[in-house]
This record gives C-alpha cells, structure tokens and sequence, in this order.
C-alpha cells in the first residue's frame, strides 16, 4: 500500500517539484501517472524507493513510515519493492539468468530456491531460450523482459515501473504493459509511470496525471478490454 | 583492480620502505659514531693514592655516566711508546721522567647533555684538564634530530600520498561497476554486502603489492650491500659500524609491506566505493 499525505519535495533546497500531492494507493491496485515531461513523475517514483526524501507531508510504502525510516533500514524495505526502468540497467557482463540470480544472491537466499526461483520468473517472462545469452544479444523488449523478470524475483508487494516502454519498439509495448497486467492479476501492486495516452486507454486503469508536481486527474477509466484477447 | 593499482601501491610501498631502511641505517650508524666517543679527564699530578679512588667515586657520581676507566700514566707512557713504532729507543729515557699525566677514560650516556657534563668535570678540585668532543657531539645530535623530523614527516606523506593515489585508481574500477552497485542499492542490498568484494579486491591488491615490494626490496638492498662492504675505501671513510644486514630484518620488512599494504589497499577500495552508494 502506498499513501502519500501532503507531500512536497525539492531538490537541493530549490524550488518544489512535487506539490502538496494526495495519493493512496491500494494493495492490488494498477495504476497509470502520466504527466508531461518535467512533470516530477520519476522524482515520485524516487519518493517511493525512498531516494529523494520529502521535504513536507506524509509518505507510507507497505507499511514502511519513510520520512522516519532509518538509513541502515533501507535495505530490508527496498527488497519488498521491485523496480524496472526506462534503461533497462542490466549488468552487460551478466547474463539473463545471472542478471535475474543476483538479486537473490544479494538478500542471501539457499541455492536451490535461487534456482528454482530464477527458472520461473525467466519462465513467466518468455524467455527461458535466451537464459545464457548476454544482455547487448537481446532486442529492447527482451532486454525490458529481463528487467521485470529481475524485479519479479523477489516477489515483491510493489512493482514500480518508470517509463518501461520508452526504449521498446511501439508493438512491442503491448507485450510489456500486458506482462505488468498480468503480474497485477497475480496480487502485485503495479505503479507504472508512462507518457503514452494510447498504452493506458488501450489497458484502462487507475490513471492519475501529474502536471508540474500536481496532481490533476485522479479516476479510473476503461479500457478497450482488447489485451484480453492477447496472448499473454 | 588491474595492474596499473598494483604497480602504484608497489612504488609507494618501496618509497617507504626504502627510505625507512636508509634512516635505520644513518641512525645505527650515529649512534655508532656517538658511542666512539671518549671524554678524557686529566688528573693534577698531586692527586696521588686514595684520593684517585675517591676521584673516581665523584665522577661516578655524576649524572649522565656511563663507563669510568682508570688509566694510569705508566700506562698511558708505553701505549705512547708502543705506537712510536721503530723510535722505542728514543723514547725508552721517558721512563725515568715521565711527562704524562694519569687520567680517567670516561663515556656518558647522553652525548646531547655532554657540555652540561664537561662543565662538572671540570669543576672538580682534582681536574688538570678535560679532552672532550663537545663540538662533534653537538653537531652528531643535531643531525640525528633532524634525520628522525625528516623521516617521520616524509614517511606521513609517504602513506597520505599512498592512499590518495590508491583510492583514485580504484575509483576508475568502481565507476565501471557503478551500475552495477546502483542495481544492487535498488534490490535491497547492504552497504557492507556491496563493499565486501571491493574490500577484498583492494586487500588482495595490497597483498601482491606487498610481495612485489618485498622481493624488489630484497634484491635490492642485498646488491647494495655487496656493492658499499666490497668497496674497502669507501666502508673505511664512514666505516665505524656495519650496515643493518638485511638478514636481521627481512621478516620484520616484509611483514610491514604486507600489512601496509593490504591496509592501503583495502581503505583506499573502500572509501572510493562511497559515493557511489548514496542511492
Ligand atoms: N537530481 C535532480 N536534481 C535537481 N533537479 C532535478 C533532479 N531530477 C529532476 N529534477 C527536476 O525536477 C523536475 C521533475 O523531474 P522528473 O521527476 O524527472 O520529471 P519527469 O520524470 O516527470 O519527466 C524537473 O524540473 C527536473 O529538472
Ligand atoms: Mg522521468
């Protein structure tokens, strides 16, 4: 669950990007923020993964109290979050099952889990012919697969996603938002920022947009329930 | 951590290590030098029977002595004669009129204070005069403070410039995996899970460092050696003491390579991860 009261954050005591926002986000909610670019949507999304801190207001991400939350602390919350970005940010010398293992290696799980574990979220992203191959082999979209795949794997309450389709081919971002769909089906929060209005009123959603640190429009819209039909 | 790290942490290691030798080497050898040096005490020729062992007793009294030694002038008269080899003869009349005084060989222990020393000798009712290398000893004390200031302020800069120049060459290891580190801040990883291998690698290039520096260390010195003891001349100018063998100290060095530079490395891999883990 996230809910943000009253929130405001600058940058290096400037001026405000975000503005005294309100948002509450349910546990099993999909969510879209759209906004222009400048807008403040990946400073929101850095105010969830607590990397900038606010200057004003309120903000709980699953339970964590972050304006209060200690720094020797921020491990242990950010391992019930998964994070995909617009770049992708796979490691060149890994490859996909290592990209995927290390996240796991890193809060210390047995092997055999990390085996398990990896084969199936590879699964679960369509991709378990590439495991051995090296992300500059892969196209965007795999690579983009690769990324949610590793934000997957240690099954986190809270899937954020800060443009993902922005260096994926057009069709192929399709593919990409009906994974998220998917994921959410399965009981993960999705919070997906995107400046594609098509994308959101394909899938329909909760679609909040910011403009210039505000929020603007907060409602839930339909969608063209086409992505039903999609193999996904 | 590549090569290029190595190859620095290995030079400023030999910059210290050198020089630490050398300036072990210039104090054995003034110490050397100091501890050569004889205070002479001339007695007035009517200080005869008791009053020399009471003579004796005062000076051993004296702060700042080391070493008193009675050496009297039938003594001083035939190790005279002795050096004047092939002269005896001329000399051998000396005996029935002897012109030397009796003294006492003195050493003290702190040649610093030698003039504070000399001062008191000579006060003393049954002192003719007193020989002493006041002169020498001030400047051998001056030297040997300057020696230890300039070893110890260089060897300072020695380790800062040491491990500047080590976290500056990590610093390019470490922005090469700055990704990699940013991914693990984003997946919950420790501060310390993700320092642990830069801590290792920065130990284990301290680790080769201090065993290249070791082994140029040895050869070096060994050949330097053999270079300054087969030159006769030149170890006969200064020649008063033997240079540290390097044999007496070799584990000493190399353990201080060693821990020097797994230190060093280690530090300096580490402090240059920091920035990249304010995420
Ligand atoms: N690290 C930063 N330091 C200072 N200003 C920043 C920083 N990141 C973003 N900003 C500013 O904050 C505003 C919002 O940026 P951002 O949240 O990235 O917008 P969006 O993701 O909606 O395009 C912009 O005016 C941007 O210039
Ligand atoms: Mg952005």
């Amino acid at each position: 669950m996230v809910e943000l009261k009253n929130v405001s954050v600058a940058y290096n005591k400037g001026q405000n990007v975000i503005k005294g926002i309100d948002i509450k986000i349910e546990d099993g909610d999909f969510t879209f923020i759209v906004g222009a670019s400048g807008a403040g949507k990946s400073t929101l999304i850095k105010l969830l993964l607590k990397e900038v801190d606010a200057s004003d207001g309120s903000v709980m991400v699953n339970g964590y109290n972050l304006r209060t939350l200690k720094r020797n602390r921020i491990p242990k919350f950010r391992r019930t979050i998964g994070v995909v970005f617009q770049d992708f940010r796979l490691i060149p010398t890994m490859t996909v099952y290592e990209n995927i293992a290390f996240v796991l290696r890193v809060i210390n799980a047995p092997r055999s889990y990390i085996k398990k574990r990896v084969s199936y979220v590879i699964g679960l992203v369509g991709l378990q012919n590439k495991t051995k191959s090296y992300p500059t082999e892969l196209s965007g979209g795999e690579q983009q697969r690769v990324a949610l795949a590793r934000a997957l794997v240690n099954d986190p309450k809270l899937l954020i996603a800060d443009e993902p389709t922005g260096n994926v081919d057009p069709e192929l971002s399709h593919e990409i938002v009906g994974l998220l769909k998917a994921i959410n089906q399965c009981g993960t929060t999705v919070v997906m920022v995107t400046h594609e209005h098509e994308l959101v009123k394909h899938f329909g959603g909760r679609l909040i947009n910011i403009n210039q640190g505000t929020v603007i429009y907060d409602d839930i819209i339909d969608g063209d329930d086409s992505y039903m039909e999609e193999d996904v | 951590m590549g090569i290029a790290t190595t190859c620095v942490l290995t030079v400023s290691l030999l910059l210290v290590g050198v020089f630490s030798l050398f300036a072990m080497n210039v104090e054995i050898l003034l110490t050397s030098i100091e501890s050569k040096n004889e205070i002479v005490l001339f007695l007035k020729d009517d200080v005869v029977g008791d009053d020399i062992i009471s003579a004796e007793q005062a000076i051993k009294n004296l702060k700042n002595i080391a070493v008193v030694e009675y050496y009297p002038r039938e003594q001083a008269l035939e190790d005279y004669i002795k050096q004047m080899e092939g002269y005896e003869s001329v000399f051998e009349e000396l005996r029935d009129d002897n012109p030397l005084p009796n003294a006492f060989n003195i050493q003290i222990k702190d040649t610093s204070l030698i003039t504070e020393t000399v001062d008191q000798m000579v006060s003393f009712e049954f002192t003719d005069s007193v020989k002493a290398p006041t002169d020498f000893a001030t400047i051998l004390n001056k030297l040997k403070n300057v020696v230890s200031v300039i070893s110890i302020v260089l060897l300072v800069a020695l380790v800062a410039v040491s491990i500047i120049m080590i976290s500056n060459s990590t610093k390019a290891s470490v922005y090469t995996r700055r990704r990699e580190i940013n991914i693990m801040k984003y997946v919950g990883a420790t501060n310390s899970f993700i320092r642990t291998p830069f801590f290792f690698e920065g130990l284990f290039t301290g680790l080769v460092s201090g065993v290249g520096a070791s082994v140029i260390t040895y050869f070096g010195y060994t050949a330097l050696m053999d270079i300054i003891t087969n030159d006769i001349s030149f170890w006969e100018i200064i020649g008063v003491v033997e240079p540290l063998p390097f044999d007496n100290i070799k584990y000493i060095v190399f353990a201080v390579y060693l821990c020097i530079g797994s230190v060093i490395g280690a530090i300096g891999s580490v402090v240059s991860t920091s920035k990249h883990l304010k995420v």
